[in-house]
């Protein structure tokens, strides 16, 4: 394994886990525990540069981390973190790889979309209440945004080319 | 393989960090209500242990039925020395001082008094004059003795009622239980008059507290007790006048000044006895007992706010 | 490639946008009618689960610790009728039809929860 590529995936982690850190200080509107999902901007950049295993790698180990850091591990507010996680960079990899009909941008808007719904199936069962469905169309504009945002900071980041430079100098 | 130790670390948290999410919750018979408990966190066998409470201080402030233990009921049956509890006699002693230190309508002996007034509106008839002076004679002549070794004398025919603070008094000890375990996040209501609060298990752990008075009202509290008086569920109406149950010990009248009294102290008995008199107060004196005892009071009457502590805030749904 | 990519983000969001905001104005516009569901209790353990917007004239019998309750439902409303308490303060709640606060026989050990998709934790 490139020792390079390790420490450009640790530095990743470090940065997703520090922004999903942060963004668990947002206090939660509507439904408890549910998450803006802003460490997608990393998770993107991982994606796009450096593949669908580095991304999958960088996601699971933003969500144990973050959980660790806040406490919350294998709790509720985990299982809604992690099934966030687990639909939006699924549905992520589709449209990078398999259907290509959309941009860096499109791509995010759609991870932040599954990202909400991820967490709102868990929210459901564990709350045993199918009227958290009704938050949904409020939180999943709020998504859009947050996706349109992360999706133009990801863009801003690749087209700096940082990544690709490192990439070219320590082959991988 | 060197990361051996590493793996075996990593593993150590995921076995002691899991916490929120548990809810174990119970249901009290006692104090002729229902407690319903609330416990975020802990076991199972720590409601067990609250229940057990429950019935144990529900059996020493009866004052309906005799038991196997000297309660209420035993004093109010005998005006020799009767040996009680610990916990009895404290709250006796409390409840007894209460309106020496400025709470001037609480009085633990109107049990009496509250009792003819409860078969009167059963009947639903307003409890005669004649009987109310008979009645206030009665509490004024009648005192409490507090001796050694927890021995309680009454002196009198006044009959002791502590229906008003003894469920504020259990949560007392109920709180004081949570804190030697440790436990923080909880909600014990008994009967909806008397709630601890400790913090619920949400990220501000605050618990909505509906007013059922108030139109989508409701309050965000934790770690409190909540206790509120109100003649609204128990009352009855004769002649366009709601009667309650809460009785003025000075005048015998069953009228209150104020439909309902809600109060946010530190203390569960102090909360109870304070709420219960606020019913019985003017806007003036409520503010007086208000700072006497640092405790935040709202008051409603009929279904508007007439007055409310400036340091709580009622938010609307 | 970028532009056609860019054109369908544009459909995406907007779309995506329209049926958010369709959906949100729908169920705002609706006023909830959310169905009230009456849960007797003996001591913590449901008994009888009743969905009361069925407006069931029914009877039930439930076993109390000192003896049988007769509650009723009427119009979506519950009431104990009948219990061997002696204060009978279960029986002069009445008929309640709304989610507040619980019909309790403390003698029995029997409640009445009324759950209308609580937002509150507790009424007082």
């Amino acid at each position: 394994m490139n020792i390079h590529k390790i420490t450009l995936v640790g530095v990743l982690i470090a940065g997703a886990v520090v922004i999903g850190y942060l963004e668990s200080l947002i206090p939660s509107v509507g439904i408890p525990g549910i998450k803006l999902g802003l460490a997608n901007i990393v998770i993107l950049i991982t994606l796009y540069e450096l593949g669908i295993k580095e991304a999958i790698f960088v996601n699971a180990l933003r969500v144990i981390l973050v959980s660790l850091i806040t406490g919350t591990l294998l709790s509720y507010g985990f299982l809604m973190s992690l099934a966030g996680a687990i639909l939006s960079l699924g549905v992520m990899i589709l449209f990078h790889t398999l259907i290509k009909k959309f941009s860096i941008i499109g791509v995010s808007v759609l991870g932040a979309l599954f990202h909400v719904i991820g967490q709102i199936i868990v929210a459901m069962v564990f709350l045993e209440s199918v009227y958290v469905l009704y938050y949904l169309p409020f939180i999943a504009v709020t998504s859009l945004i947050t996706g349109v945002l992360v999706g133009l900071g990801s863009q801003l980041i690749i087209k700096t080319g940082a990544i690709k430079k490192i990439k070219e100098k320590y082959n991988f | 393989m060197k990361f051996k130790p590493l793996i075996y670390l990593s593993l150590f948290p995921l076995l002691t960090s899991c916490s929120s999410g548990v809810i174990f919750e119970d249901k009290a018979f006692a104090f002729d209500t229902m407690i319903d408990m609330k416990l975020y966190e802990g076991e199972s066998s720590s409601l067990k242990e609250i229940k057990n409470l429950a019935n144990t201080y529900s059996k020493l402030t009866d004052n309906y039925l005799t038991s196997d233990v000297n309660n209420v009921y035993t004093i109010n049956n005998t005006n020799e020395d009767v040996s009680v509890d610990s916990n009895l006699y404290k709250l006796l002693k409390l409840s007894y001082e209460l309106k020496g230190k400025g709470l001037t309508y609480f009085n633990p002996l109107c049990g009496s008094l509250a009792k003819k007034w409860k078969e009167a509106l059963d009947k639903k008839e307003v409890l005669s004059s004649g009987i109310i002076e008979e009645e206030l004679a009665k509490i004024n002549s009648s005192s409490l003795t507090f001796k050694d070794n927890n021995i309680v004398q009454r002196v009198g025919d006044a009959e002791i009622d502590l229906g008003a603070i003894a469920k504020g008094y259990y949560l007392d000890s109920v709180k004081e239980y949570f804190v030697s375990k440790n436990y923080t996040k909880y909600l014990i209501n008994a009967g909806t008059s008397s709630i601890l609060l400790g913090s619920k298990n949400t990220d501000d752990g605050l618990f909505n507290i509906g007013l059922s008075y108030v139109k989508n009202g409701y309050l965000k509290l934790k770690n409190c007790f909540v206790s509120t008086s109100s003649n609204k569920s128990q009352g009855v109406m004769i002649d366009g006048k709601i009667y309650s149950h809460i009785v003025n010990p000075i005048n015998g009248s069953a009228l209150n000044e104020n439909d309902v009294a809600i109060v946010v102290s530190n203390n569960g008995a102090y909360g109870d006895a304070i709420s219960t008199t606020l019913t019985m107060c003017n806007i003036e004196e409520v503010k007086e007992i208000e700072s006497l005892f640092e405790v935040k009071a709202i008051i409603i009457k009929g279904s508007d706010i007439i007055y409310k502590n400036q340091e709580l805030e009622v938010y609307y749904h | 490639m970028d532009k056609k990519k860019l054109r369908n983000d544009l459909i995406l969001i907007i779309s995506l946008f329209l049926v958010m905001a369709v959906t949100l104005t729908i169920t705002l516009s609706f006023k909830v009618r959310t169905n009230l569901v009456a849960r007797i209790f003996y001591e913590n353990n449901i008994v009888e689960t009743i969905d009361l917007s069925k407006n069931e004239d029914k009877d039930y019998f439930v076993d109390g610790k000192h003896g049988k309750l007769h509650i009723h439902t009427h119009e979506g409303a519950i009431a104990v009728l009948e219990s061997n308490c002696p204060h009978q303060d279960c029986v002069h709640m009445g008929y309640v039809s709304e989610s507040g606060k619980p019909i309790i026989c403390a003698y029995n050990a029997v409640s009445i929860v009324i759950d209308g998709n609580n937002i509150n934790d507790v009424e007082i």
